[in-house]
């Protein structure tokens, strides 16, 4: 009995093997054109990585009900990174040998270091959909495309905006910061260069993004009593930071998140209601005024029955980037797209931006986050003026 | 200032108590089965999720949907334990080792499965922002868990020293052979030992559902914590682990308070080593050799 059930399990494993090996050999059908997505599908960052995919979907969808690219369909290929930098560079090599004629990717920055490395061994273009490291397309990389605002841009749009938005009585500033590579970066950006602002810093408090408390770091933050919060950090970590603030009633004059992976979420609204009015956050958001924003947040509503995180919406302009280049190409040829990659000239997009175009190094030029604000349990757009969706509504109640 | 470190210390001491009685359900398996379950932090998860299920669902406080997720944990550890980790008890620790984190996988993958990896927030109706007493401030759902935690151990604490079954688990965990001589069925009792180690699990789970943002790989940050505070309590210690959970939770929110949460994992593991250099078998541990 027990070999027998050792025999069929070996029979089990090897069918699934031929199984998973089909993937590699499948013939190359030449109408239809391979775009490959690698994003966290297991995982902590499972959520993000999941909702990157489901708009890329959309996008797919869309372009191919539209008939396509040149005539050919496009098709998503999908590989879990397990949001690990290995599992991002076995899904890349992965997916290069299913002929995909370009790669996105990877939510964390770890991961889209690897894979733009790979990216770059193989020639195959990679557009990243969400990662935003400072140093990631630093390496004079050929291949790599970046859209999203880097921590750079964030950091520098804090730096910008802030003197506009502060009251003259506001002196100091305080930023509580998860001590990845991208809450750290944020931080020391504003920390380098917060003398331009007038602003002083009274307290740098970092924590781990794993923490299932951050009681004390609160407590320290109300002994700091600074004039400006910024906390920086990933969804759940800054929700706990959130509900600590909220819970136990304290109060700071003002709230501005940099980069915020809890502020600007539709969830985040959602669980607390009017309870979060009057925090800022400075972030990457859809232009409210584009149509195709609205395409997107009505039809990803629709499939998935929730608001699309934000992040999201990089997953779908990926696709319509790269769609984009391949119409101008004529090919899926990846040195052709490379090409036209780099001289896209995009005006129809659903960001609050000017036109899309990469500059030598591959990053979006005019790439920006926008000022929002908590307002009667929603997110608006507060700032800069051209994308506002309504004005700043300033705290009535000052220090206690 | 001074009044500001107390406070860090109550958190401390407050979360503390719920590590407490997750690492105890460790122990006791491991004092039991003489193995180290990997899918602790899992099963805490599936704590969670119960609670979050049955309190959504039915609209009740998460307090009493607590009683759902420790009935569930108990059969679900009682289940694992008869019908799989049983099977293999001959086979060499590693494997069972293996086993058990086997389970945690498929734990945590049904969970993703089933609810998606998005994160899931609990609001408690029962409570309005805060209790403050002068310059202190708690928050009413960790004084609750910490009540929780202390009522829960009592239980259990009275449950091994002064029923038939308890005495039954206490003496497979002294020795085995002993406990088979007098007539005590192994097999069940070691189901039931690893179904209250889940089910205390499954209660400090539930009792962190109001407190986190949960979704399906959260048990993972527990796993280790867990492992650490058994260890230092002495593997299969039961008050080692209560105390030792306290220690971990103050220490985790005195150096968040001093330096930032950076440091804590750090200084806890700093100590950690450091007892474990002067005190090989944990702080409250017994000599290992007797079990050999």
């Amino acid at each position: 009995m027990k070999r027998l059930i050792c025999v069929l399990l070996c029979f089990a494993l090897c069918a699934g093997l031929m199984f998973s090996l089909t993937g590699c050999g499948e013939e190359e059908s030449s109408d239809v054109i391979r775009i490959g997505s690698i994003h966290p599908l297991t995982g902590s960052m499972a959520y993000e990585g999941q909702a990157l995919v489901n708009s890329q979907k959309i996008a797919i969808d869309r372009i191919n009900e539209a008939g396509g690219i040149n005539g050919k369909k496009l098709e998503l290929k999908v590989v879990d990174s397990l949001g690990t930098a290995g599992g991002a560079a076995t899904a890349a090599q992965k997916l290069i040998n299913m002929n995909v004629c370009a790669l996105t990717g990877t939510y964390t920055s770890g991961s889209a270091q690897v894979v733009s490395r790979t990216a770059e061994k193989f020639s195959v273009p990679f557009v990243v959909t969400v990662a935003a490291s400072e140093t990631l397309l630093t390496n004079g990389y050929k291949y790599s495309f970046r859209i999203q605002p880097s921590t750079v841009t964030f950091s520098q749009n804090f730096i910008e905006y802030i003197p506009s938005i502060k009251t003259d009585d506001m002196k100091t500033v305080a930023i509580i910061y998860e001590d990845s590579n991208y809450g750290a970066g944020i931080a020391g950006y504003i920390e380098k260069n917060i003398e331009k602002t007038g602003l002083e810093i009274i307290g740098m408090i970092p924590y781990s993004a794993s923490a299932s408390t951050l009681s004390s770091e609160v407590t320290k933050l109300v002994a700091l009593s600074p004039d400006i919060l910024i906390p920086v950090g990933y969804y759940s970590d800054q929700n706990l930071l959130a509900k600590e603030i909220i819970d136990r009633d304290v109060t700071f004059p003002m709230i501005m998140g940099v980069a915020n992976g809890a502020f600007s979420d539709a969830k985040f609204t959602d669980t607390y209601g009017t309870a979060a009015d009057g925090f800022f956050d400075i972030n990457y958001r859809y232009n409210p005024n584009s149509d195709e924003a609205d395409y997107l947040l009505n039809k990803y509503r629709e499939l998935y029955g929730e608001e699309i995180p934000v992040c999201a919406i990089y997953g779908y302009e990926s696709i319509m980037v790269i769609a984009d280049a391949l119409r101008r190409a004529g090919t899926a040829d990846h040195e052709a797209l490379r090409e036209a990659l780099a001289q896209i000239n995009m005006t129809d997009h659903l960001l609050p931006q000017n036109e899309i175009l990469f500059d030598e190094a591959g990053e979006n030029i005019n790439s920006a986050g926008v000022l929002i604000q908590i307002q009667n349990g929603k997110q608006v757009i507060v700032y800069p003026k051209e994308y506002a969706e309504g004005e700043i509504i300033r705290k009535g109640e000052g220090k206690e | 200032m001074n009044m500001q470190i107390f406070q860090a210390l109550l958190d401390g001491v407050l979360m503390g108590g719920v590590y407490a009685l997750a690492a105890l359900g460790l122990s006791l398996i491991f004092g039991v089965m003489k193995i180290t379950n990997f899918a602790h932090g899992a099963m805490m998860t599936v704590g969670m999720y119960t609670v979050y299920v049955v309190s959504t669902g039915l609209g009740i406080s998460p307090y009493i949907s607590l009683i759902f997720a420790a009935v569930t944990l108990f059969v679900l550890g009682y289940v694992i334990q008869h019908f799989l980790i049983d099977k293999i008890s001959q086979a060499p620790t590693h494997n069972q080792l293996l086993l058990t984190l086997g389970i945690a996988y498929i734990l945590e993958n049904g969970l993703l499965a089933v609810f998606t990896p998005n994160y899931k927030t609990l609001e408690v109706d029962d409570f309005e922002g805060s209790i403050k007493l002068g310059q202190i401030t708690l928050s009413p759902e960790k004084l609750v868990a910490f009540a929780v935690v202390f009522v829960v151990t009592a239980v259990i604490y009275l449950m091994l020293y002064r029923t038939r079954t308890g005495k039954a688990i206490r003496a497979c965990s002294q020795n085995r052979e002993g406990a088979q001589l007098m007539g005590i069925v192994i097999k069940k009792t070691n189901a039931i030992a690893f179904g209250i180690g889940a089910l205390c699990t499954g209660i400090a789970g539930a009792l962190l559902t109001p407190i986190l943002s949960i979704y399906p790989t959260l048990g993972e940050t527990f796993q280790l914590k867990c492992f650490v505070i058994a260890i230092l309590g002495g593997m299969g210690n039961l008050w080692g682990a209560l105390i030792s959970g306290l220690i971990v939770g103050v220490v985790e929110s005195v150096t968040g308070y001093v330096a930032g949460g950076s440091w804590s994992d750090l200084t806890v593991y700093a100590a950690f080593i450091l007892i474990l250099l002067v005190k090989p078998s944990g702080l409250f541990g017994r000599s290992n050799r007797r079990e050999h």
